[in-house]
């Protein structure tokens, strides 16, 4: 009779050929346990068979030569389906196995005793004994025989895991050699015990040139230490250490690697770190550059925000994926909107302008839009409209209103500076076409003439006046400063406008009294700005009137000088275009009198760089009094003006100062005057003097003050002269010097001496000692 | 630069109204109309003296500056149309304001052309017929 076959036969197949033992080489641990098998039971054969699909294939066999039998004669194919030992006494009473062929003929088999091999749930075989005469096995025998069966399991259960052992080792040793990772195996002493593929070729060493390596060979620098306080954590025993370094490839390049290091040990005593790496080079970089480019964004004046489309089935399904500050801040939307948010929660505004519509035109052509002059709120924007991957837009918004208002400006001055040089040159071009025509009569020819010079005056005024205000505008325009006599610049000025006002029948009268003295500015300059203003209240008095000009100390320190005339007045709200360029109240009054336009836009810009203040005051009754303040001591950025040697004099006493300025003057020296210990240092904070000539007493301190606040000015080498009204002990001598210093008694010392002290001291500093000084 | 409304002003050219704020620019450019246009010329400083003026004289052709102050070029001209008196009187525009986009404003509003300045002396009496549809007088 043929066994039927167990119910998990499948699976119980695939375990046996799992075990890998089918059709091996016999093995001693097997044949031991058949031998031992045959002597316990005393029958003279005994096997190990492992029941297969169609066969019975034996591990172990005593007994008889051959290895395998047909399943379908194979005792073993009943044992399986027992739960335990199978022992057939007799096989002729069996019906099972009374016309098998292994019964009816050789080996004629009459008993059969078959334990399972149970490996892992499934019976794979047994272990059987034969005997060709019926008999009985003892319990002991039958004990033993199940003890031996599971030993026999135990041993095929051996070499299953054996075989898995081997295939997952077999598994990881290629992972490790082939892993994308870069893997290293370090010993305690830096030596590198093992590098990967990977590693070897992301550091550009060979197989061979990688034998031998250390760490400390291929480690940068800066990493080094990185290393050594990783030991340290992994040999105090943490399970793990992740780790960033930097690596130097073969040829020098920086590789920076990431990963994670454990340590082995053996008896507790360390014997080599493993780490496994990524390269994150190309990573770094480009977080680095991301990095960048997200600072940028951030950081830029122009808006930017990137909306995603949510269902393409609905138009109004924007979400905002990303924004920066700017943005925020140019659409004055909350600083903290949540990203995610729907185009209507966010800015409502966005819907109101239809901008979904746009938005989904630009992703559908993949075409950027700009929108120039985008009205929002007071500003005017430029907004520019760019497709983006992944059903994104992002949109950039500028702040263009101001750009747009200087485009308006300069549109408006060139347009005005073309209508006010046609004019001039209208009467001028007519004028020369009628005299070449001969039309004209000798009288007409005559005023024909005078309207051409007039006009070509004008058109020469304007012009200058154009430049001069180009020049101030670009920041070129240098005072060049030195100590100027206001009663001197104010007399110029009225000696430039006296036939003027003359041919005006306007009487102009001056007040300058002394105590205004001097200060330091551009002379030429301040004559410029005074002359604007004195032809302007000319030009605007009536006939007989009278301008007057003064000037006066300010409480603030410093002077203003102010010029009144009797003329019609501004209105309150038209005074602040005075100031602008050509900007007449009334362009027919200002262009009759023959002004530019540009008058009082330069006079600001002048006092101004002065740091002054320039404005006008009017009165229906008084008319305009426009005045200008000037603060001292100041000198932004004196320059000599004579090209001499530049001292600073530092003396209170006024006539002592001129008479030694008038003498420093007559040997070319340039003199930068102070009254006080605050002038003095004030000059010397914003000029490079060439000597300082100090009187040691001085009003509002004494010379120490000065020699201290020059010091301070990085003066502390600079030739000084100093003189008193008594003499100087050693101690005070020192105290009053800087570098190569001199020291005269006022009232011992002669002009010629302190000139001669001068020169020598001009002589001496390194600056100064290129200046030809005339003896 | 002619407008549409030129062709239809065919009545010759006796009197000429000058609209301009600046003196020497009114003396060279009524010697100009009067020598060699041969027109009688009146002026004025000013809008609204011109507009007066116009009332009064009756001018076949005015001539206005375009930036004056107070009253400048377009006002005047919108205040020459307004009053039944000088609304068919056909106007052009002086300017020294010379830009394109300029220009066209001052066409479109409804002056007969735009003379730019400076201005040839001897050409500006043909440029003005030109303007109008008249036929140029050839010179010499």
């Amino acid at each position: 009779m043929i066994a039927r076959l167990p119910e998990n036969e499948d699976a119980r197949l695939l375990a046996l050929h799992a075990t890998g033992l089918l059709d091996t080489p016999p093995e001693p641990a097997f044949d031991d346990l058949a031998r031992l098998a045959a002597a316990i039971c005393a029958t003279p054969i005994a096997l190990i068979s492992l029941v297969d699909g169609h066969r019975q294939w034996f591990k172990s066999r005593v007994g008889i030569d051959a290895v395998e039998t047909p399943r379908d004669v194979a005792f073993c194919a009943h044992a399986i389906l027992e739960t335990g030992t199978l022992v057939v006494p007799d096989a002729l009473e069996d019906p099972r196995f009374v016309d098998n062929a292994l019964v009816t003929s050789a080996p004629r088999v009459r008993f059969y005793a078959g334990a399972p091999l149970v490996v892992g749930g499934h019976v794979l075989g047994t272990i059987c004994v034969l005997d060709s005469v019926a008999r009985q096995l003892t319990p002991t025998q039958l004990a033993s025989l199940d003890a031996l069966a599971r030993q026999v399991a135990a041993q095929i259960d051996l070499r299953r895991q054996a075989a898995h052992l081997a295939q997952t080792n077999a598994r990881l040793e290629d992972l490790l050699a082939n892993s994308n990772d870069l893997v290293q195996s370090v010993a305690t002493d830096g030596r590198l015990l093992f590098v990967n593929h990977a590693w070897r070729e992301t550091l550009g060493y060979t197989a061979a040139e990688a034998e031998g390596l250390a760490l400390r060979d291929v480690i940068a620098e800066e990493s080094l230490d990185h290393f050594a306080r990783l030991f340290m954590r992994l040999v105090s025993g943490a399970p793990m250490g992740r780790i960033e370094a930097v690596f130097l490839h073969k040829d020098g390049q920086r590789v920076i690697l990431e990963g994670s290091a454990i340590c082995h040990f053996e008896g507790g005593i360390p014997v080599s770190t493993r780490f496994i790496f990524r390269d994150v080079t190309e990573l770094r970089h480009d977080r680095e550059r991301v990095q960048r480019y997200a600072d940028l964004v951030e950081k830029m004046e122009i808006g930017v925000w990137v909306w995603r489309k949510d269902d393409e089935a609905d138009p109004l399904s924007y979400r905002l994926v990303g924004a920066n500050r700017s943005i925020a801040r140019l659409l004055d939307l909350d600083l903290d909107f949540k990203l995610g948010l729907l185009a209507a929660e966010v800015a409502p505004f966005v819907i109101e302008f239809d901008a979904p519509r746009l938005w989904d035109e630009v992703r559908r052509t993949g075409t950027t839009r700009v929108r120039e002059r985008f009205p929002y709120g007071d500003r005017l924007f430029t907004v520019n409209i760019f497709p983006l991957p992944d059903r994104c837009i992002g949109v950039a918004v500028e702040d263009a209103t101001h750009r747009i208002e200087v485009d308006r400006m300069k549109s408006e001055f060139i347009s005005t500076v073309s209508h006010e040089l046609r004019t001039p040159l209208t009467s001028i071009r007519g004028a020369l076409g009628l005299l070449e025509s001969g039309l004209l009569t000798p009288e007409e020819g005559a005023d024909t003439v005078r309207i051409a010079g007039r006009n070509t005056d004008r058109l020469v005024r304007l012009i200058n006046d154009i430049l001069d205000l180009e020049k101030i505008e670009s920041g070129k325009l240098e005072l060049r400063c030195s100590l100027v006599s206001l009663k001197d610049v104010c007399e110029e000025a009225i000696a430039g406008v006296r036939s003027a006002a003359e041919d005006a029948g306007v009487t102009v009268t001056l007040a300058v009294p002394p105590s205004v003295g001097s200060l330091v500015a551009d002379g030429d300059r301040l004559v410029q700005v005074l002359t604007n203003l004195l032809a302007n209240a000319i030009k605007f008095s009536p006939r007989g009137g009278h301008v007057a000009a003064w000037a006066e100390k300010i409480p603030a320190g410093g002077v203003r000088i102010s010029v009144r005339d009797e003329g019609p007045g501004i209105p309150p709200g038209e005074r602040h275009k005075l100031f602008g360029k050509f900007q007449q109240l009334d362009g027919s009054d200002t262009r009759k009198k023959g002004g530019s336009g540009l008058g009082l836009a330069i006079s600001k810009a002048i006092i101004e760089q002065h740091d002054g203040t320039i404005d006008v005051e009017c009165s229906p009754e008084s008319g305009c009094t426009f005045w200008f303040d000037l603060p001292v001591p100041r000198a932004p950025t004196l320059v000599p003006s004579r090209g001499g040697p530049c001292v600073l004099l530092v003396e209170d006493d006024v006539s002592f100062r001129e008479i030694t300025a008038r003498q420093l003057a007559t040997i070319g020296a340039d003199c930068l005057e102070a009254g006080t210990c605050a002038e003095a240092i004030a000059i010397a904070r914003s000029v490079t003097v060439d000597l300082t000539v100090l009187d040691a007493s001085l009003p509002d301190g004494d010379g120490l003050d000065v020699v201290a606040a020059l010091r301070q000015v990085g003066m502390r080498s600079a030739p000084l002269l100093v003189y008193t009204a008594h003499d100087l002990d050693s101690d005070e001598r020192d105290a009053l010097a800087l570098g190569a210093t001199l020291h005269l008694t006022k009232s011992r010392s002669t002009e010629a001496e302190l000139l001669e002290a001068v020169r020598t001291l001009l002589g001496s500093g390194s600056p100064a000692a290129a200046w030809p000084l005339p003896r | 630069m002619g407008s549409p409304r030129a062709s239809s002003l065919r009545r010759p050219i006796e009197r000429v109204l000058l609209i301009d704020d600046e003196e020497d620019i009114r003396t060279i450019a009524t010697l100009s109309l009067r020598r060699v246009g041969g027109w009688t010329v009146v002026t004025a400083a000013s809008g609204p003296e011109g507009i007066a003026e116009a009332r009064r004289s009756r001018p076949d052709l005015i001539l206005v500056d375009v930036m004056m102050p107070g009253c400048d070029g377009p006002t005047t001209l919108g205040r020459l149309r307004d009053a039944p008196e000088t609304a068919s009187i056909p106007v052009i525009f002086i300017t020294a304001k010379a830009q394109r986009r300029e220009l066209d404003e001052f066409l479109q509003m409804g002056a007969e052309g735009v003379i730019v300045k400076p201005f040839d002396p001897l050409q500006l009496p043909d440029q003005i017929r030109r303007i109008l549809g008249h036929e140029a007088r050839r010179a010499g």
